[in-house]
Order: structure tokens, then C-alpha cells, then sequence
């Protein structure tokens, strides 16, 4: 869970969206948006099923901090896959 | 308006052959004739500067410089990186870095908003620089593989970041959000219906339900992602009815609907249905 709120914090106070995240994985792999990794990444973005929750962050951030991650990926990750599925169409 | 009125304080300066001139050059560069004329006065400026620093240093012996003129660093020879972009170059850039796929100039020249011409010259403006680059990647397509050729910022560059800063608060054109595909099953799943005799023959949305069950638990990623971005929604909710759809793939349509429900617009009650109430 404390990846998933350090990414929203990350595009809500630095502008740095999932997309340019993406491309910057990629860069640094010296892959390609093609590799299937960024697509796991993708899907996983709004799949909470398997991920333990972190109890720093209703101590130290906030108590609703976990819903509202959950929330936001879960909103933000179908514009992500839209994006990525037009770059491998 | 702030351009116009430029455009109008500009026009009357100068004669009118120059005026038209001018916008001919500005229009074939992509730029708006203000930001063309800002532009050229900026260069102008530049090599005054420069023209003036080779002047004094055209003295060394009066200036007592331990180096003799050829082994000074030339001027001239500024990175490329530190040159100040157009309005087109910066505007393509923006486009590249914003969509992802750009792999024809008529794409990326739409992507961007400019003519095909101004987006030829800006995408190999921004290659020469660095700031742009091809990559080409292996696709599956029909029964074999495809090279396909696509433009991608070059993130890593030394100096990407300067020029991005140039082209960070650039508005595009609000792209159209993809709706439902319609037409034959795209080559590059093909290989994915492996056991059907034909797959050359599956259309949507006809075959929307096969396709997405196909496609959804299939073991591409990016057919998944594809199919959550371009089916139908009844073939994305008829996989939630599975018992073989996975966790993930569920919250991806799950995340799906919700969006297109929240995002698309209302349809509008049609006149001829009659009133039940």
C-alpha cells in the first residue's frame, strides 16, 4: 500500500503522472512500452486483492489514507490502460 | 488577441510585400507570425551577442589570457540542448511525451495540432537535438511478427529536461476518448485464438463476448488492457459472470465501467419513445 500512496503523491505534488512513470521504467530497463512487465504494471495499478495494508499510514498520514489510494488508483488506472493500449494497438 | 494586436502593431512598422513575407515563413514553420518574429529577433539577438564575444576575445594579448584564441571554447558550439525551442517544436514534444504510439507524421501532426509539413520539420528538429527518438519494436501480427517504427521522448538525454521545461504547460488538443472498436479482430491478437480455425473472421462487436473472454484471461497483458479500452461494455460484464476470470482482470473491468459510466455522456431521451409514465 505504500507504493501505491507514494505513487499518488508523487503525480499529486511533483505533476509526475503514471505515464511519464512508465516511460521512465521503461527508459531505465532499456525496454519498451511493448514489454509485458508495463502492462503488469498497469493492472495492477486499480487491483487491491492481493496488497497488505500499511498501518504507517493511518498513523502517520491520515486514518481515511488508505481508502482514499484505493480510490484514486481505482479511478486513475482506466485512463492509464486506455493510454497504453493505444501506444501497442 | 494579445497575437492579433502583436500581429497589427507589427504590420504597421513595416511594408506590406515584408508583412506577407513573414506570415508565408511563419505559417510554413508552424508558428504564429508573433512568436515566428519573437522567435527570429531572439536568434538575431543571440548572434549579436555572440558576434561581440568573439570580438573581445579576438585580443588575448591585451587581456593577458593564458590561452591562445584556437584552444578557447568556442561559442558557436553550445549544446543543443540550450537553444530555445518553436512553437511547433514544442508543441511536438508535447505530443510525443503525451501520447503514447505515434508511429506516422499525420498521427503525430494531429496529435500536436500543427500541418503535416510543420510536424515532419519539428519531429526532426527534436531528433536532432535529442529529444525525440524512434524506436523500433517486435509486434505479432497475422501468423508472424512486424516491426513496428514508433516516436518516444528521450527521457535519459542530457538535456531532455531543459527542452521539457520549454514544452511542460503546452496545451494539446483534447484527444477523443476511443470508443467501442467495430470491425475485424486486429491481426496482432490473432495468435491468441490459437484452437479457431480463422480468426481472420471474427468481427466486432458480433463476436464481442468470444473476443473478450479470450482476450481478457488470455496470458497477454496487453490484449487485456486493449480489450478493457476497446470492447463493449455487455462483452466486459459478460467475463465477470466467469468463474475463470482472475482477481485482477475483474478489477480492471470493475475500474472500467465505472469509469465510462461516470464519463460518458448521457443518451439523450429520444423523441419517438413514447411516455410509459
Amino acid at each position: 500500500m505504500r507504493d501505491y500512496y507514494d505513487l499518488m503523491r508523487i503525480e499529486t505534488d511533483a505533476g509526475i503522472s503514471p505515464q511519464a512513470g512508465l516511460r521512465l521504467y521503461a527508459e531505465r530497463y532499456g525496454s519498451a512500452l511493448s514489454h509485458p512487465s508495463v502492462a503488469h504494471i498497469v493492472r495492477a495499478l486499480g487491483s487491491f486483492a492481493d496488497v497488505s495494508d500499511d498501518p504507517w499510514l493511518a498513523e502517520a498520514a491520515d486514518a481515511e489514507a488508505s481508502a482514499t489510494v484505493i480510490n484514486y488508483w481505482q479511478q486513475r488506472q482506466p485512463a492509464v490502460s486506455t493510454w497504453l493500449a493505444a501506444a501497442l494497438n | 488577441m494579445a497575437a492579433q494586436t502583436r500581429t497589427a502593431q507589427l504590420s504597421l512598422r513595416i511594408a506590406a510585400e515584408e508583412m506577407t513575407r513573414i506570415t508565408e515563413a511563419a505559417h510554413a514553420s508552424g508558428a504564429t507570425v508573433s512568436q515566428f518574429v519573437r522567435d527570429a529577433v531572439g536568434d538575431k539577438c543571440a548572434a549579436v551577442e555572440r558576434s561581440r564575444g568573439a570580438d573581445a576575445d579576438a585580443e588575448p594579448a591585451i587581456a593577458g589570457s593564458p590561452l591562445t584564441h584556437s584552444e578557447q571554447p568556442a561559442r558557436d558550439e553550445r549544446p543543443a540542448h540550450s537553444e530555445r525551442l518553436t512553437r511547433s517544436e514544442r508543441l511536438m514534444l508535447a505530443a510525443v511525451a503525451g501520447h503514447a504510439g505515434l508511429d506516422s507524421v499525420a498521427g503525430a501532426a494531429r496529435a500536436a495540432g500543427l500541418s503535416w509539413s510543420a510536424a515532419k520539420a519539428a519531429l526532426a528538429s527534436l531528433e536532432r537535438r535529442g529529444a525525440v527518438r524512434r524506436r523500433t519494436w517486435a509486434q505479432s501480427w497475422r501468423d508472424g511478427v512486424r516491426e513496428r517504427c514508433v516516436w518516444e521522448p528521450a527521457m535519459s538525454a542530457p538535456g531532455f529536461e531543459q527542452l521539457w521545461a520549454q514544452a511542460r504547460h503546452v496545451r494539446l488538443p483534447t484527444p477523443a476518448e476511443p470508443g467501442d472498436y467495430a470491425g475485424p479482430l486486429p491481426p496482432q491478437f490473432w495468435s491468441l485464438f490459437w484452437n479457431h480455425p480463422d480468426p481472420s473472421t471474427l468481427t466486432l462487436p458480433e463476436d464481442a463476448d468470444y473476443v473478450a473472454h479470450r482476450l481478457l484471461n488470455g496470458p497477454s497483458p496487453h490484449a487485456a488492457l486493449w480489450a478493457s479500452a476497446r470492447l463493449p461494455d455487455d462483452a466486459l460484464r459478460s467475463c465477470l459472470r466467469l468463474r475463470s476470470t482472475h482477481p485482477h482482470t475483474r478489477d480492471l473491468i470493475n475500474n472500467t465501467l465505472t469509469h465510462r459510466t461516470a464519463t460518458r455522456p448521457e443518451a439523450e431521451p429520444n423523441p419517438n419513445t413514447p411516455n410509459t409514465k
